[in-house]
């Protein structure tokens, strides 16, 4: 990789962010070379992750964050997943037309991605397109999640802090939740609360979480409504954490589990390499015929590696 | 004409019967779990300008879809401007305009020109609706790679656009060591 491409992509310019993009969720080898390059430049972005059930509103609220953080003079990045099909390998990307007030402005970079495949409600490519929006200059990235259930909370460990978005009515699973998805967020937020039902759900949230480090919002993405509220509790949260030292325990968790992943996602490349393709899939053949057990049939290809 | 746009195609098979084979779920074979570059196509669905009839272009959207390709759905009421910036930051291999209310000569134009401004004519584009005969020939002189008309099967659009041969992977690595 050249480093004039290194260059554009720390001065901003779209058309070279917008293709190492590609490569990072191609998985292409070659992306690596340049984030060793860029990775320097990183480190200075807020990254704020948006989980949430499927049409609770979350490309809306981010789009009213954006145009609000834009009044505030900040640059904003958006990472936004979208579920790739299980049958297909296709995917719709919808969530950027929730976002047509920034389609033309330079200061905002929206990238849909699909998951392909992986699990957690975002892609393998995450954390990379995380740092390459960082290196390029964004000074708040949004990471928006496909909608998620009750445990798909891989977005913990990928940003600074958590905006969980629920809509009125939910109130009855609220308890279920306390587990889950709730368990990951620095910030609820009821979205959608122009709708009947809206104040129960807030009272609930906040009788059941009362003794919870975390800022419950109201917000009505559509009316414009609590948006302002939302950015500001989150830059309180934020200016907190870096106070409280909340923020460098953070970074240390977010950089041990970037590490990690990509130990493991190096070692298991290279001992599946010696392993082979079809030694792998003679396996799977005699398990699905029951003339073996996947446990045995491990043992058998860790052998093959001397394990 | 409302109704009957080309895009509009009701009984499209591989929609509405879908055979066994498309009920598969595809599972990662180790090789390409283990670092495998997966390039997959990338494209832009939109609809241009004032026209709201977008039942076809969704149908569009799900057949590419289908066919294994990734698509941003951008919607109704488009501008030109909104399409290429979108096209750019998203990086895609083509884009599909939608277009019923007869302004495709100026507006299509638009898109290319944009495109073209941003030294990124190498994002082939190709449109469908309601386009006269004549008009086709010169859409195509200008640049858009083909046009779809009323009855055009979804096969077929879906055949055009795995034929587009992706320069954009070609442009973004080309300047590399």
């Amino acid at each position: 990789m050249t480093n004039n491409l290194i260059k554009q992509i720390l001065k901003g310019d779209a058309r070279a962010v917008a293709s190492l993009m590609s490569l990072i969720e191609d998985g292409d080898p070659k992306v690596k070379a340049v984030l060793k390059a860029i990775y320097p430049h990183t480190g200075r972005a807020h990254v704020i992750g948006v989980t949430g059930a499927a049409g609770t509103g979350k490309s809306s609220l981010i789009d009213r964050m954006t145009a609000e953080y834009r009044r505030r003079r900040k640059t904003v990045g958006i990472l936004a997943f979208d579920p790739t099909s299980l049958f297909s390998t296709g995917a719709v990307l919808g969530d950027r037309i929730r976002m047509r007030d920034h389609f033309v402005d330079d200061g905002v970079f929206i990238r849909s991605f699909a998951t392909r495949g992986s699990s957690g409600g975002v892609s393998a490519a995450v954390r990379e397109g995380i740092h390459l929006f960082d290196a390029a200059g964004k000074e708040v990235i949004f990471v928006e999640t496909i909608g998620v259930g009750q445990d798909q909370l891989e977005i913990a460990a990928l940003a600074h802090m958590v905006v969980v978005v629920l809509t009125p009515q939910m109130g009855d699973e609220v308890q279920g939740m306390k587990a889950g998805l709730a368990e990951i967020a620095d910030i609820l937020v009821v979205n959608k609360a122009d709708l009947s039902g809206a104040d129960e759900t807030l009272q609930q949230l906040k009788a059941s979480f009362a003794d919870e480090d975390f800022h419950i919002v109201a917000t009505s993405a559509i009316k414009d409504q609590g948006i302002d509220s939302l950015v500001a509790c989150i830059e309180t949260h934020w200016s907190e954490s870096l106070d409280n030292g909340k923020y460098q325990r953070r970074r240390l968790s977010l950089c041990r589990q970037e590490l990690l992943s990509l130990l493991r996602e190096k070692v298991f490349a290279k001992l599946a390499k010696k392993i082979g393709d079809d030694s792998f899939e003679t396996q799977v053949k005699l398990i699905a015929e029951r003339q073996k057990d996947p446990y045995s049939a491990v043992d058998k290809l860790a052998k093959l590696i001397g394990i | 004409m409302g109704g009957v746009g080309i895009l509009q195609y009701p009984n499209t098979p591989s929609l509405h019967n879908p055979s066994e084979k498309r009920r598969v779920i595809k599972t990662r074979s180790m090789k390409t779990a283990t670092g495998k570059p997966a390039r997959k196509l990338r494209v832009l669905i939109a609809k241009v300008g004032l026209d709201g009839h977008d039942r076809g272009v969704k149908i569009v959207a799900r057949g590419l879809r289908d066919a294994g390709m990734e698509v941003i759905y951008l919607g109704i009421h488009n501008t030109p401007e909104e399409i290429a910036s979108s096209a750019l930051q998203e990086d895609v291999d083509a884009i599909g305009l939608s277009i019923h209310s007869a302004a495709h000569m100026t507006l299509f134009g638009e898109v290319l020109a944009l495109l073209k401004k941003n030294k990124a004519r190498d994002i082939a584009v190709f449109g469908g609706g309601i386009i006269p005969q004549e008009d086709i020939r010169s859409l195509k002189k200008m640049g858009i790679k083909e046009i779809f008309t009323p009855g055009a099967p979804l096969e077929e659009i879906v055949k055009f656009v795995k034929s587009i041969k992706s320069t954009r992977r070609k442009a973004r690595t080309g300047n590399s060591a």
